[in-house]
């Protein structure tokens, strides 16, 4: 009977425990390197290259669309540097580095057709590059303005001194044909445009004239890797709005500044830079973006690194209600802000998003090869702690000592918060701080928080091993599963994937916590797809579409 | 006295250098002369196009700035020439300069057809 009820145990245990591998939807191998891959949408196309040659895949069955070597797709071209997909437009951008005499090709990525291939821009990177779609066209920018292209010819439309950096993001208008942008200088071209001003324009998108041009307070990026923006544009009720470093607003037919709530900060020695010849460095989420509350807009200025403030702005005129007293302990990264109730609730320091680029040389047998390694983390921004403030004279109310010793984030709930120490979470009432509840990660077995989020009425805890769930309300562990050593990869929909350093993957499903394994080859990159039914893993010359579920 | 000549002769280089065309018609008429010199024969703009095998026309819409510089070219329409080829005379006419200063902040607009 004993054995029996062993054998049970044992049988019950292996259920809960043996986790399902991914199923292979499909797997391709190549004839060549992949030290370039893009993932496309369902239905549509990938590709894979390595600097002499490259395969583009049909994603869904794998087959190959097309095949060719550089140098036969244009004589000219032969190792290319750099590679850039531009999925709107159905193009691929090949960059040939040749001191002086630097080849830009573009090829139709469904057919691998050459649309034109030139030497005329020197310099130039896939940063340089942006594509506007209502004109089937790229803005390029060199050293000197702007000059927008078309897509099919390679024929310059027309060209401009007048907008300095890379286009950022626009707005386009179809009744009058013009574009309202902002500019940027990306991260590892401030020498390329040493002559950069920061500028907002509304252009007449046909001709490259300006309607009008004023500055804007701040700098404006995208992230090196994974480039998204860290700005965004709105015109709204004839007034253009740009959510940078705060918010500021100009009329949209004159350009006139209307009024800005805005502050200068850079997040210098938030992070530390990686050793090594950097090529490409961020700090991300350091600051938390504006809160509109009522007729309100609450802002971090964050402009002096000793002290910090919050400021309170009526958000139709713009005028200053109040500023805050100063924040306590010289915060250097204020990653949430959140109004609940009649508070304004600070998360102090925790969880930033740091992206690099490094180049490393190394010499075997008199060769030197280059690498570029790119890599994303998250480091944990002292000093820590929890802060309200009186969202009706902007002083200090209340602050929290338990999140002093480590936080890794914050979210509100209604008229409370809850905060992650990275052992437990905290629920605390917004007006005073009190503690509502406390839950110990400890026993969902997943080793410590990294962060928390909310997902479907749960609070979902990712794990240094693995992810759990809470009930919102009662904080009641509902589901957890144990994985490897790993991080939060990518987050779609209900999948959430976690990756181990040696690129393993698990995409857990949040309904449930359940997961499915991939093991795949150290180094191999991988890609959630868009609906978060497959994954794309990139193993050396191989490629595997694997689902997520099912 | 040498020195004294010299240095009067720069002054004098100088200040009709930089003597502004203010009149904005005058600035228009200024530019089309230049234009039209630089296309005859011998010309700079004829010379560049002759080395470039460049045959045909091109229709350009431009705003120049106070210094004579272009700071915005448009191509309008075009006949005979292949797209490197109106992308490499839109480049050099886009960084030639004007050889006068207009009104300070002002810009000037207009259309001007090549024929190589």
């Amino acid at each position: 009977m004993k054995n029996k009820i062993i054998a049970l145990f044992m049988f019950a245990a292996s259920v809960t425990f043996a986790q399902e591998e991914m199923s292979v939807v499909w797997e391709t191998k190549m004839e060549h390197k992949a030290d370039y891959r893009g993932t496309g949408l369902e239905g549509g196309l990938s590709y894979v290259a390595s600097d002499k040659e490259i395969t583009v895949i049909n994603n869904n069955d794998g087959s190959t669309v097309w095949t060719a070597k550089f140098k036969e797709l244009a004589p000219n071209l032969r190792k290319i540097d750099e590679l850039e997909p531009f999925w709107g437009s159905d193009v691929i951008f090949l960059f040939d580095r040749k001191i002086g005499k630097d080849q830009i090709a573009c090829v139709d990525l469904k057919t691998g057709k050459l649309l034109w291939v030139t030497d005329q821009y020197q310099d130039v990177t896939d940063d340089n590059i942006f594509y506007i779609r209502e004109k089937n066209a790229f803005a390029l920018s060199i050293k000197r303005g702007l000059i927008l292209i078309d897509v099919k010819t390679g024929e310059e439309l027309w060209q401009t001194a007048l907008f300095s950096g890379v286009l950022g993001k626009y707005i386009y208008n179809s009744d009058d044909q013009t574009i309202t942008m902002v500019n940027f200088r990306p991260a590892g071209l401030s020498a390329f445009f040493s002559g950069f001003k920061n500028q907002i324009v509304r252009m007449d998108i046909n001709t490259g004239k300006l309607l009008w041009e004023q500055t804007y307070i701040g700098q404006a990026e995208r992230k090196v890797i994974s480039k998204q923006y860290l700005f965004d544009l709105e015109v709204k009720d004839d007034k253009v709005m740009l959510r940078l470093n705060g918010l500021q607003t100009y009329d949209y037919k004159t350009g006139k500044p209307l009024w800005a709530a805005a502050f200068n900060f850079t997040p210098e020695g938030v992070a530390k830079k990686p050793a090594g010849k950097v090529l490409k460095f961020g700090v991300y989420g350091a600051v938390a973006d504006p809160v509109i509350a009522g007729d309100y807009i609450y802002v971090l200025d964050m402009s002096n690194k000793r002290k910090q403030f919050i400021k309170k702005y009526d958000k139709y005129s713009g005028n200053l209600v109040w500023t805050s007293s100063e924040i306590k302990g010289g915060a250097r990264a204020i990653p949430n802000m959140y109004v609940v109730g009649n508070r304004v609730v600070l998360q102090i320091g925790g969880i930033v998003e740091v992206q690099s680029v490094v180049e490393t040389k190394s010499t075997v047998n008199g060769v030197t090869t280059t690498t570029k390694t790119t890599k994303i983390s998250f480091e944990n921004v002292k000093p820590n702690g929890v802060q309200a403030f009186n969202t009706e004279s902007g002083d200090l109310v209340w602050e929290s000592e338990r999140f002093k010793k480590g936080i890794t984030n914050m979210l509100s709930h209604g008229d409370d918060i809850i905060v992650c120490s990275g052992k437990a979470y905290y629920g605390l009432k917004g007006v005073d701080g009190s503690e509502l509840y406390e839950r110990s990660i400890k026993e969902d077995g997943i080793g410590l928080a990294s962060s928390i989020f909310e997902h479907n009425n749960k609070i979902v805890v990712v794990g240094t091993k693995g992810v759990s769930l809470h009930d919102i309300e009662s904080g009641k562990l509902t589901a957890s599963n144990k994985y490897k050593n790993s991080s939060l990869d990518n987050l779609q929909g209900d999948i959430l994937v976690m990756k181990t350093a040696g690129a393993d993957i698990a995409a857990f499903d949040l309904n449930d916590c359940s997961y499915r394994e991939f093991k795949a080859k150290k180094d191999a990159h991988t890609w959630l797809s868009l609906t978060s039914e497959y994954v794309y893993v990139y193993e050396n010359k191989k490629v595997k579409k694997v689902r997520t579920k099912g | 006295m040498k020195i004294l000549l010299t240095a009067l002769v720069m002054l004098l280089t100088v200040s009709v250098y930089s003597q502004r065309v203010t009149n904005p018609k005058a600035v228009l008429e200024k530019v089309k002369i230049e234009l039209a010199q630089g296309s005859e024969s011998g010309g700079d703009i004829a010379v560049y196009a002759k080395e470039n095998g460049i045959k045909g026309t091109i229709e350009l819409d431009y705003v120049i700035g106070d210094k004579g510089n272009v700071i915005t070219l448009n191509l309008l329409s075009s006949e005979g020439l292949t797209v490197p080829q109106k992308n490499a005379i839109k480049k050099y006419l886009f960084y030639r300069k004007f050889s006068f200063k207009a009104a300070k902040k002002s810009k000037h607009e207009f259309t001007y057809t090549f024929n190589f």
